[in-house]
């Protein structure tokens, strides 16, 4: 695994997906910045899943991989490594796991075999124009009539939501509830519903990644609330600390580190003292970076909590990776800023990395949210926020 | 964290309540602490954990001295040859004694220097008898310990106390060792900044609220902790993996380097933290800023041990 030593069955398992990545990933379908075809998505999807590794984390008995922790982060590794397009990760990360901790047997029936082929492609509706890092300020009203929900307002940055078949969206039930989030909750809805609006937005990078979704008196069986009423919050906020490990993962940043000295080294750049300087630092955080993982590793395989280094993580895998990219800007400087830049075999988005990676530290908790929750948690400061 | 090292940090750091006598002692630390027998007693890997509690307890307890060189120096075998005298080691590979100046620290608490000599076919182990330097000079340290500056202009009476390849290993893991348990000793004296200036922050009212209400702070300091977790983190691969000897130096480089930009970082904030009383010399934050000062500079610092680090060929990152 990144910076330690694969077990013997390990660096069996590890061949093996290599192995078959070489056949089963097409050519067309590897390194690209963002892949954001939900053709190519899907097919790329029912091929892991016809391996059965399209949710590493998920256990056997709902259909997923269920690996031994190991596996799980030499199948990312692996996948990375190849440059594979991505599982979409709000319904494999994120409802996946909510739906089995907190779904009926019949949400479970119904929802969890499409998430893993990839029939289904689910959107996250959590944010909204007025609800950003204050999550719990979110105003969208699902007010009861009769067997239904009407549910009315806006969310908005809600990942591939124009090209996803359902949301999960987090809604007031309780508008006087004290604490706010005590009057949240969360409701399974079918996009095709009548009333919905999705509007693509297009991101710095130039590509349509997230939407808004209007919401207009739309009626959503009360069958679809995921977990009690006005318990959303708690919903929400089940996320598998293998997931924490995976969003701290240098992963992203090693291949960031790979883009950087192959342009450099194609330029002439990584020759220069104040450049080679300048990578070394960063080189040097992240040899610490990936021992600060290895060690949450170790916890999370002897089931010891990463509450306290999980946003630690966050910070120095996105923070690094952005710094990375500065030095790709300044690796490919003699051809200014290019949108496509070839190296053998491939071409690479040079601008498009840096624009891209901007998003970083701005989703999953901006990285000003993890350090209040540092301050707060893990240093004892008072909260303020 | 490993448990041996763990196991030495508590108890060195018992041991270095009464830090000030041992630092002028440290052939005494070494067999009060039992350190000598568990140094000749440890496998290598073992000896590495050892000498990074030492270290991390050293730092915390802003304890100065040269036991983590006695301690270096035990490992190596090399202590018994010294007698109860040797305290201070040069571990600077010089083809002769004649072109080269010493620099060793706590000269002044020593009687003999251990040094390497030679080059990379022929290399030894000496000591040299302080009380033949000619023309020594003691450069006091900001922490207030001294380094002794010895210009060799003469040639210096050696007596060899290893040759050959034994003295090319024992010199490579005696510096190995010392960047180890000086990487340590700075992240042990962040520790303590950081512990001092949360306790500060958390007391101090300023405005209606503790300074620890006040968001920006806050972040600082997060941003300091996350810089010591990181070498924390570093520190224990590097003894973790001290078996995989072709990498050791490079990890050692990268840790060392890294040790010190944070240490004199998370310092000098520090200062900041405490307003007046982190300038003045008489407030709990000065002398780690101090120390960081000194150890960072220490066997290569910042800059040096980055640069060392590029060029060395190995890709860790394979
Ligand atoms: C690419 C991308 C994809 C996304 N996908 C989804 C999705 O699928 N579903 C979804 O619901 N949301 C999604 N989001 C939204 C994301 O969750 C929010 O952007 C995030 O919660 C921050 O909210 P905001 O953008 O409104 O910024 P704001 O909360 O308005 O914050 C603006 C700035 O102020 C800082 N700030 C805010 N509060 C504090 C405080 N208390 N202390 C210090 N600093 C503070 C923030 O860190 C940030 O730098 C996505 C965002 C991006 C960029």
């Amino acid at each position: 695994m990144l910076f330690s030593r694969d077990t013997d069955e390990g660096r069996a398992f590890r061949a093996e997906v290599r192995n078959w990545l070489a056949q089963a990933l097409p050519a067309a379908y590897r390194h690209h910045l963002q892949v954001l075809d939900p053709a190519i998505l899907r097919d790329w999807q029912r091929r892991l899943h016809a391996r059965g590794w399209v949710a590493p984390a998920w256990p056997k008995a709902f259909g997923g991989m269920g690996g031994s922790i190991d596996e799980q982060l030499i199948l990312l590794e692996e996948l990375a490594r190849a440059g594979a397009p991505p599982v979409l990760p709000t319904g494999v990360n994120l409802l996946g796991h909510a739906l089995m901790a907190f779904g009926t047997p019949e949400q479970q029936a119904r929802h969890l075999p499409a998430i893993l082929d990839g029939s289904v492609f689910w959107a996250q509706g959590y944010s909204e124009p007025g609800a950003g890092s204050d999550l719990a300020s979110l105003r969208t009203a699902a007010i009861e009539d009769g067997d239904h929900y009407v549910v009315t307002g806006e969310k908005i940055w809600s990942s591939f939501a124009h090209f996803c078949d359902w949301i999960f969206a987090l809604v007031r039930t309780d508008p006087d509830a004290k604490p706010r989030h005590a009057g949240i909750s969360m409701l399974l809805i079918d996009l095709r519903s009548p009333g919905i609006t999705v509007r693509p937005i297009r991101t710095i990078a130039g590509r349509d990644e997230f939407a808004s979704v209007v919401f207009d008196r739309v009626r959503v069986p009360r069958e679809n609330l995921l977990g009690a009423k006005n318990d959303g919050w708690r919903v929400a906020n089940h996320v598998l600390v293998f997931e924490r490990l995976a969003n701290g993962s240098p992963r992203h940043a090693l291949s960031m580190w790979r883009k950087v000295r192959d342009v450099a080294e194609r330029t002439g750049v990584a020759s220069e003292h104040a450049f080679a300087d300048r990578l070394a630092a960063l080189e040097i955080r992240l040899l610490a970076h990936l021992a600060l993982y290895r060690h949450a590793v170790e916890r999370v395989k002897h089931e010891a909590s990463i509450d306290d280094i999980a946003p630690v993580m966050k910070i120095v895998s996105t923070e690094l990776l952005q710094a990375l990219t500065e030095l790709l800007l300044d690796a490919g400087e003699p051809h200014g800023a290019p949108m496509a830049f070839d190296l053998p075999g491939r071409s690479l988005e040079l601008a498009g990395e840096y624009l891209l990676a901007r998003r970083t530290t701005i989703f999953g908790g901006s990285n000003e949210i993890q350090r209040n929750i540092i301050a707060n948690r893990v240093l004892g400061f008072p909260r303020v926020y | 964290m490993n448990d041996i090292v763990t196991g030495f940090a508590d108890a060195a750091a018992d041991w270095l309540a009464d830090a000030k006598a041992y630092a002028a002692d440290p052939v005494a630390a070494l067999q009060a602490f039992g350190l000598a027998q568990a140094m000749a007693e440890a496998t290598p890997a073992e000896q590495a954990a050892i000498a990074s509690a030492v270290g991390l307890a050293m730092g915390e307890a802003l304890a100065t001295g040269p036991l983590i060189e006695a301690v270096a120096a035990e490992a190596c075998g090399l202590a018994g040859g010294a007698g109860a005298t040797l305290a201070a080691i040069d571990p600077q590979h010089r083809d002769s004694m004649d072109d080269a100046s010493l620099r060793v620290p706590y000269a002044d608490l020593a009687q003999h220097f251990l040094v390497a000599v030679g080059n990379e076919r022929a290399r030894s182990l000496a000591l040299v008898d302080v009380s033949v330097l000619r023309g020594m000079r003691l450069v006091a340290q900001a922490d207030g310990t001294a380094l002794g500056h010895v210009p060799l202009e003469a040639p210096v009476p050696l007596r060899q106390i290893l040759g050959g390849t034994d003295a090319r290993a024992a010199a490579a893991q005696l510096g190995d060792l010392l960047l180890l348990s000086t990487s340590a000793r700075l992240i042990g004296v962040s520790a303590r900044c950081l512990r001092v200036a949360r306790e500060h922050l958390g007391t101090r009212v300023q405005f209606g609220k503790t300074l620890s209400a006040f968001q920006v702070l806050q972040h600082g300091v997060v941003d300091a902790h996350i810089d010591v977790t990181l070498a924390r983190s570093l520190l224990e691969r590097v003894v973790d993996d001290w078996a995989i000897v072709a990498q050791r130096r490079t990890l050692l480089m990268a840790l060392k380097s890294h040790a010190s930009g944070a240490a004199r970082a998370t310092c000098r904030k520090g200062v900041q933290w405490m307003g007046a009383m982190g300038f003045a010399d008489e407030g709990p934050v000065s002398p780690c800023l101090k120390h960081a000062l000194v150890l960072a500079a220490r066997y290569g610092g910042e800059a040096r041990c980055r640069s060392a680090y590029r060029d060395d060929p190995i890709d860790l990152f394979a």
